[in-house]
Parts: C-alpha cells; sequence; structure tokens
C-alpha cells in the first residue's frame, strides 16, 4: 500500500491498533473555532479525502481540482495571481516588521494552486495522522513530519478555510 | 498609504491585491507572464552562484535539523564531516535557532522517537543573508519553484526550505568540520 493509500485509510478509519508514526514524530496543531470545531474537523476530512484519492500516478489539472474539491473550499481560496503580483507582494511583505508579517500569514487566503504544490507527493512536509475534537471551540490535529523545520501553512490554510479562526503549532 | 499599511496590514494586503488585478489588463497580465518568467529564471541563474561564501567572511550561523534514521538528509562523520544526501528534494534547516531544535527534539523524544537527532554545522552568514533575500513564502511556491522558500516563522525568524540550486551552493558554503549531532 502507498504511503497517501495509508494515509487515506488512516484519515477515514482512524490510527490502526500498534500503528508507530514515521519520520520525526508527530506535531500537534490546534485550531480555534469560531463556530463547530466537529464541522471543522469534518470539512478538513473532506477536503484531505478527495487529495489522497487522487495521489496516483495522474496528477489532475487546476480546472479539474476546482471541480473535484467541495466548492467550500474552492471558493474561500484567494484568486490566482500573476507572477508579477506575486513579486510585488512579496516585496511589500517584506518590507513588514515580523509581527505584521505573521499577522498576514495567519489571515490571508492561499490560491488554490499554491495550496495544491503541498499535497503533491513529491512535495509533501506533513502526513495526516489523527484529528479530534477538544471541545466545542478546539480542535486538535496531529501530524506526521520528517524533519523540523518543516513547510506547514498548506495544513494551516485548510484548517482556517475549514472555519478556525487561529491555528497554533503546539511543539 | 504607507501609516495605513503599517497600522492594518490585512487591509492594507487586500487593498494591494484589489489595486495590482485592477492596474494590470488581462490582455496585459496574460502577454506578461512568460516574459516575467524568463527574466525570473534569469535572476534565479544568478541568485545561486552569489550563495557561495565571499573569501574572508569570518562571521558564521550554526545551522541546524532534527531528523530521524529513516529520512536523513545530512550525515555527520567522526571528523564533523557534513554531507548532503537526496539533494534533489527541498531540505528544510533552521539557521541560528537552537533553542527551536531544542525544543523540538525533546518533544520528538518525549513521544518515544528515540532515533531523532539534531544534527548542525556552520556557514558564513553571508549564505544566510543571501537566503533571505531571495526566500518567496510558503504560498508563491509553486510559481518559484527554483527560490528558497521561508517556512514556520513564528518559531524562529530564519527557517528555510532549500531547492536543489541551494543545496548545491549550500554544499560548498558548509564549513566542513564543524558538523555535529546530539
Amino acid at each position: 500500500m502507498t504511503g497517501e493509500k495509508i494515509e487515506l485509510k488512516r484519515l477515514l478509519e482512524g490510527v490502526a491498533p500498534g500503528e508507530r508514526p514515521r519520520g520525526v514524530g508527530l506535531v500537534v496543531f490546534e485550531a480555534q473555532c469560531a463556530s463547530s470545531a466537529n464541522e471543522v474537523h469534518e470539512k478538513v476530512r473532506e477536503v484531505l479525502q478527495v487529495v489522497l484519492s487522487q495521489s496516483g500516478d495522474h496528477w489532475p489539472t487546476l480546472s479539474t481540482w476546482k471541480e473535484l474539491l467541495p466548492s467550500w473550499f474552492v471558493v474561500a481560496c484567494a484568486p490566482e495571481k500573476t507572477l508579477e503580483d506575486q513579486e510585488r507582494w512579496l516585496q511589500w511583505f517584506k518590507n513588514l516588521p515580523s509581527d505584521e508579517q505573521s499577522l498576514v500569514q495567519n489571515q490571508a487566503p492561499w490560491t488554490l494552486a499554491g495550496w495544491l504544490y503541498w499535497l503533491q507527493p513529491e512535495n509533501r512536509s506533513w502526513f495526516w495522522w489523527n484529528g479530534s475534537v477538544v471541545s466545542d471551540d478546539i480542535l486538535r490535529v496531529e501530524v506526521e513530519v520528517d524533519s523540523s523545520p518543516f513547510a506547514s501553512g498548506a495544513l494551516e490554510w485548510i484548517l482556517r478555510a475549514a472555519g478556525a479562526t487561529g491555528v497554533d503549532m503546539r511543539g | 498609504m504607507i501609516q495605513l499599511r503599517r497600522q492594518t496590514p490585512l487591509l492594507a494586503a487586500a487593498i494591494f491585491w484589489l489595486l495590482a488585478v485592477v492596474a494590470v489588463p488581462a490582455s496585459a497580465s496574460l502577454g506578461a507572464g512568460p516574459g516575467a518568467q524568463e527574466v525570473f529564471e534569469g535572476e534565479v541563474g544568478r541568485l545561486a552562484p552569489t550563495l557561495v561564501p565571499k573569501s574572508g567572511a569570518s562571521e558564521t550561523v550554526q545551522v541546524f535539523r532534527v531528523e530521524g534514521a529513516a529520512n536523513q538528509r545530512i550525515v555527520i562523520g567522526s571528523g564533523g564531516e557534513v554531507t548532503i544526501v537526496g539533494g534533489d528534494k527541498t531540505l528544510f534547516l533552521n539557521f541560528g535557532s537552537r533553542a527551536r531544535a531544542e525544543e523540538f527534539l525533546a518533544r520528538r523524544l518525549g513521544q518515544g522517537m528515540s532515533d531523532a537527532t539534531i544534527k548542525s554545522f556552520s556557514v558564513p552568514k553571508s549564505f544566510v543573508e543571501e537566503l533571505r533575500a531571495a526566500a518567496v513564502e510558503e504560498p508563491m511556491v509553486h510559481a518559484f519553484p527554483a527560490r528558497p522558500i521561508r517556512v514556520d516563522i513564528t518559531k524562529a525568524a530564519d527557517q528555510f526550505g532549500l531547492r536543489p540550486e541551494q543545496i548545491k551552493a549550500l554544499e560548498k558554503a558548509i564549513l566542513q568540520g564543524s558538523g555535529g549531532s546530539k
């Protein structure tokens, strides 16, 4: 079974008895949810289920992804940008104080193409392990990672798009 | 406008994007894309060699990576020699924050991941400065596939994903003999 299939099975059925994390272990993210943590959890799983089901030899085109993914997620993503727009934005962003950079990063929407890059099998930096609702407004997500540091932004964007108002990496 | 940007970055970001989209007609955007890509690739071609440390660089930065045995990318020899493996894949490194590496390792050991290790080595400070200048943010990596990626800024300031071009430069920049593991 491929890594994506194992991850998909875990997403749908939970962690198998005796299953041990790979890589360097598990990292916990805590998402604050404005309404229902359970709803955010289900939405995140809905998106990941679509992606992990497609992670075979053929990676769909952007337009196909727009049809495959839940419409609420596609709508939540920012419009695609030209290279010039992105270069201009980057120059502006780099001139912000670091606290404002964090604020922008934590609230600005991602483009769908930008998010999909990190879900391509060869670019994956984290792998779903488990999600659990801690309380009505707190969702806890555990992911396997290969190293520290790693790129966590794509996970944080799904959580925010699904309704999380803030996401903190715990450790 | 400058004051507005400082006080309300999100509003400013939204205005910035709106202006960018309005200011560039669709036809111009379509026509400018490939041209910009050519210019950009030219810049990348120049960026990678400049990551090689300038001779006489005296200030150094310690680089950290926490990794396990099964997925190790950094091999440290008995004399502190450093070898990077898998140079065709993005390599994530923490430049300068021992505290972040120690904190991460402690949590992994607490989970029973006994083979988790901090690998470290030194590079000239100029290498990090070049990375900072060239780096792009995670959401735009797909558009700039050859540039270094800044990651996880909430945990430490200088954490980057290095692409193959920067890994080659890193291999030349590493101060051999400075490697260690814990």
